[in-house]
């Protein structure tokens, strides 16, 4: 009985640090961002609690087409993250002999700090960065300028390698964690039923990883999405995301700046959670027709 | 695929070369494939003419162990309820957990700052702990949870079935099995502490120097081959890190034959 | 130029006045203590009790020849003479003010920062945020000794009244520089660069606002275009200031299809820019400090053949200061701290373009023959201009509080078009 009682609150016990954690640091934090983003800030004078920040936001074509380029940089970088990274787990599982060193290799990116990578990505990919001089000494382009413009340009270039570098890794260590787990089970029973390779990889092996994989897109996308240091560095003053955008209105002396820069990261976190609560719902549905796996999220 | 896995381990470690040659290259003009003038000049302004730099690298690996160290013991027990648990609030949970990477940075700095004033820990080396720990902690839990999906609880059920207490089961029955886990929520936690610059200022208060606080402004300065410097030292110390603590690991537990990590 | 200065001062007063009243200015702070009288003597009692302590310097960190200067030179020099510790805390302006802010907000007294550098937009706000201490000029006797007191720049920071909350640390000047082998002649005025940039498309560009070097180009271009007491006189309010500068704006509209990669986008720092023109894509950068073309050739980063050059009508010229925030935890030490770094000694080694190269803030008419002749054996070397062809062609800040608005209106007239 009492053992029964114990067990009924031991999950409880188990999340409390985390919780005290979240509810002592981190609440406080966000309570603040969502208090300040209505434009309240006594301290500095501003009373006035309303809604308008929002709405000037939303009326702001400036931020409209932040909004549209954050989403289109998380996304395609999420996007080739996740295949990159997923190719690299199938290699890594194949190629797994021995070789300890280019198997710890593989993982160098994710020591490198963000920062880091965004330098790197600039002398490697700039206009007079490395691969441009090496086109140059084998006389494909003239000029530094004929080198096309990857870092700092519009297109977002510079900041998806960027992240793709830093992610592709972290997709391919969650990734393999999970496939080495199905390989014993469900794989070999496929093969003795005379599956050959490419029929054992899409009809069971991408199926079963279909969660981990939608789950960690979910997470480089988010990641991207409110994510500050690379676009930063890498960014192209014409095409801001998001969280530059919060951040120049953050450290803008205009004191009056700072609601609209929390409005606009509650907007991204809003978003960004809406993609979470989705995925969860849908993930709950699949699970109710029989499919299984997903684990954490 | 083989060949496709050489290629990547050759990309995820050029850029280190580049870097390496960033750090000596004191004249470099377009469109040289060398610098043409190589020196020790950057690495005299960061160990010689900057005394806080060594410091600056203790108290990074100090910081970055001890984050590593407070996230796992939260996040472990969390990640056991998550996924071997049921409880009211599981889902909420989970989306909690998410927080701290969907919630742009900027957003809670000063609200945290301002939480961790009024626990008098600004200014300490544990205030920056704890707050370097609380971004670290998505990734631990998801890490953890993974591991534990994989794992699973039947061995534990059983050892309990057969009288065993929860704190021998921990230690004979689920540490050896989630120890490759560990280490790898272990050097993720490690990564994130030491590359955290704004949050170290705004609750080390300038008074707690990490190599990514002597770092950055040199990035905004545009003085890149110095910060140069500074990542190959940090690189240089996570890596020292890692391994060794991987190595002493592997010493007592050995797990040659379990899949993660 | 004078008149021009003490127009500025009554206008600035006025417009403080009136803000004050309008409902958009923010509370008075809770006014910080101001030092009584009783402290103000210097005791040797004084002094040595501050003997041992560490007093804390917060500022931009982005050059080491600056982080070396403070570090090898300012402390080493300060300790040597006070026992004092100077412990340097590389951190912008921008992460410094929300920490004090944070304070405030929190209600702490005890803050880490004891000195910080500052000045513009920022010292506007940290002033209006109460996030200063002060007044203090009266406790640095150096400021008295060694300072021009007719020069508006020692009270005046971007039109606003100083009132003793801060204290001058170096003068920056915008200049331009080309290479005078890629070069034949450098552009007088705007005109002439428009000139210069149709003849050779794609070589020339500028950082974007809000940078605040690319911001201070900007309104270069505005004082070229519509003169600085147009926009000096406009009110504070955006459509306003937009139709005074609007030719400036269209002008730079013109000048956008000839420049790197057709304006389509531009570089967002300094550090960008300059690294453009070391490695020969662009003809023309420009930096706020004017000896910038000397320490670039020392570091052997630009040839020998780089000069630095102003426009005929002028560039755009401010000072940066010291001030001590609300909660400074060892303010007496600040003061010395301050008072040891405008010694003229110490701002003549900050001239030398191998410790730094930032323009001194004391008057040379007070100096002694010593200390003069210090200065004149100052050689910095080649590519830059005098002293006095700076002076001469300095021009004032417009209000700090109009600075944001002519930022975004360049964002959304000529950037995003």
């Amino acid at each position: 009985m009492n053992k029964r009682r114990l067990s009924k609150i031991t999950p409880y016990i188990l999340i409390l640090p985390f919780l005290c954690m979240m509810s002592f640091v981190f609440a406080g934090g966000l309570l603040q961002a969502v208090v300040q983003s209505t434009g309240y800030m006594p301290v500095f004078g501003m009373y006035d609690v309303s809604l308008r920040y929002y709405v000037q936001l939303f009326s702001n074509a400036r931020f409209m087409s932040s909004l549209w380029y954050t989403f289109y940089i998380a996304f395609v970088s999420a996007a080739l993250s996740v295949s990159l990274g997923v190719l690299i787990a199938f290699a890594v599982d194949k190629s797994r002999s021995g070789e300890s060193l280019s198997y710890t290799l593989y993982k160098v990116p994710i020591i490198i700090p963000h920062i880091v990578v965004a330098i790197l990505v600039i002398q490697i990919f700039f206009q007079t960065g490395i691969i441009s001089r090496i086109l140059f000494a084998l006389n494909i382009i003239q000029d530094a300028t004929d080198f096309p413009l990857l870092i700092y340009d519009r297109g977002g270039i510079g900041i998806m390698l960027a992240y793709l570098y830093k992610q592709a890794p972290f997709v391919t260590l969650t990734v393999f964690t999970v496939l080495k787990g199905l390989n014993k089970k469900y794989v070999q029973v496929a093969q003795n039923l005379g599956a050959n390779s490419f029929q054992t990889v899409f009809r069971v092996t991408l199926p079963l990883l279909a969660p981990t994989i939608l789950s960690t897109f979910l997470i480089t996308f988010a990641f991207a999405f409110g994510a500050f240091e690379i676009p930063f560095l890498l960014r192209s003053p014409a095409r801001l995301t998001l969280p530059i955008l919060a951040y120049f209105d953050y450290r803008s002396p205009v004191l009056a700046h700072m609601p609209a820069a929390m409005a606009t990261s509650v907007t991204i976190s809003v978003i960004s959670l809406s993609f979470i609560v989705v995925y969860m719902w849908l993930l709950r549905a699949m699970t109710r027709r029989g499919m299984e796996g997903g684990g954490f999220l | 695929m083989k060949a496709l896995f050489y290629v990547w381990v050759f990309i995820s470690c050029a850029p280190l070369l580049v870097l390496a040659v960033m750090t000596v290259s004191t004249f470099w003009p377009y469109p040289a494939l060398l610098p043409e003038i190589m020196s020790w000049e950057y690495y005299y302004h960061v160990f010689v003419q900057n005394d806080q730099t060594l410091n600056a690298a203790v108290t990074s690996i100090l910081l970055a162990v001890s984050v590593a160290f407070i996230t796992l013991m939260i996040a472990v027990p969390a990640a056991k309820a998550l996924t071997h648990h049921n409880f009211f609030g599981k889902d909420f949970v989970k989306i909690l957990v998410l927080l701290p990477i969907i919630v742009p940075g900027i957003a809670v700095t000063i609200g945290n700052q301002i939480s961790m004033i009024r626990l008098g820990l600004t200014g300490t080396f544990g205030g920056v702990a704890i707050i370097h720990s609380l971004f670290a902690l998505p990734f631990a839990i998801r890490i953890m949870s993974n591991v534990f999906e994989a794992v699973g609880n039947r061995l534990e059920l059983q050892a309990a079935v057969l009288g065993a207490g929860p704190a021998f089961i921990f230690r004979r029955v689920t540490l050896p099995q989630i120890i490759p886990g560990l280490l790898a929520a272990f050097t993720l936690s490690f990564t994130i502490s030491i590359a955290q610059y704004v949050t170290t200022f705004m609750i080390g208060g300038g008074r707690v120097i990490t190599l990514t606080i002597l770092l950055v402004p040199h990035i905004q300065g545009g003085q890149t081959h110095i910060a140069a410097v500074y990542s190959v030292l940090l690189i240089g110390a996570a890596v020292l890190s890692l391994s060794m603590m991987e190595h002493i690991v592997r010493r007592y537990y050995n797990f040659e034959n379990v899949f993660y990590a | 130029m004078r008149k021009k200065f003490s127009i500025l001062a009554l206008m600035t007063a006025i417009v403080m006045l009136f803000s004050a009243c309008g409902q958009a200015a923010p509370t008075p702070a809770p006014q910080p203590a101001t030092p009584s009288a009783s402290e103000a003597a210097d005791t040797d009692d004084l002094l040595e009790s501050l003997r041992g302590t560490t007093v804390t310097f917060y500022g931009w960190g982005g050059s080491h020849f600056t982080n070396n200067w403070l570090d090898n030179i300012v402390a080493a020099s300060f300790y040597e003479n006070y026992g004092i510790i100077m412990q340097r805390v590389p951190m912008d302006i921008g992460d410094i003010l929300n920490k004090l802010m944070g304070e405030r907000q929190a209600g702490i007294s005890g803050g880490d920062i004891d000195v910080v550098w500052i000045n513009g937009e920022n010292f506007y706000t940290a002033l209006n945020a109460g996030l200063l201490y002060g007044p203090f000029t009266d406790r640095i006797e150096n400021f008295a000794r060694y300072l021009d007191p007719d020069d508006p720049d020692n009270f005046f920071d971007f039109g606003t009244y100083i009132g003793g909350m801060q204290v001058p640390y170096g003068r920056a000047q915008l200049v331009f520089a080309g290479d005078t082998s890629v070069m034949d002649r450098f552009p007088a005025d705007a005109r002439e660069l428009l000139e210069m940039a149709r003849e050779n498309p794609g070589r020339f560009t500028y950082v974007a606002p809000p940078d605040f070097t690319g911001s201070a180009f900007v309104r270069n271009i505005i004082y070229e275009i519509v003169g600085f007491d147009a926009l000096f006189d406009a009110p504070n309010d955006e459509q306003a200031i937009y139709e005074v500068i609007r030719p400036a704006l269209d002008f730079l509209i013109e000048l956008k299809p000839y420049l790197w990669q057709e304006g389509q986008t531009y570089p967002a720092t300094t550090a960008v820019l300059n690294d453009m023109f070391t490695d020969g894509i662009i003809n023309m950068t420009f930096s706020y400090s004017p000896l910038f073309v000397a320490a670039g050739i020392l570091a052997g980063e630009f040839p020998e053949t780089t000069q630095t050059f102003v426009f005929d009508n002028g560039n755009i010229g401010n000072t940066h200061y010291m001030a001590v925030p609300f909660n400074a935890p060892n303010k007496e030490a600040a003061f010395r701290l301050i008072n040891h770094i405008i010694t003229p000694e110490i701002q003549i080694t900050k001239y030398d373009a191998r410790n730094w190269g930032d323009f001194p803030v004391f008057d040379v008419e007070r100096l002694n023959a010593e200390q003069r002749a210090m200065l004149e054996a100052v050689d910095n070397g080649i590519g830059i201009l005098s002293a006095a062809e700076l002076q001469n062609s300095r021009l004032p800040e417009v209000q700090a509080y109009k600075i944001p608005i002519i930022d975004r209106l360049w964002i959304e007239h000529v950037l995003m078009q």
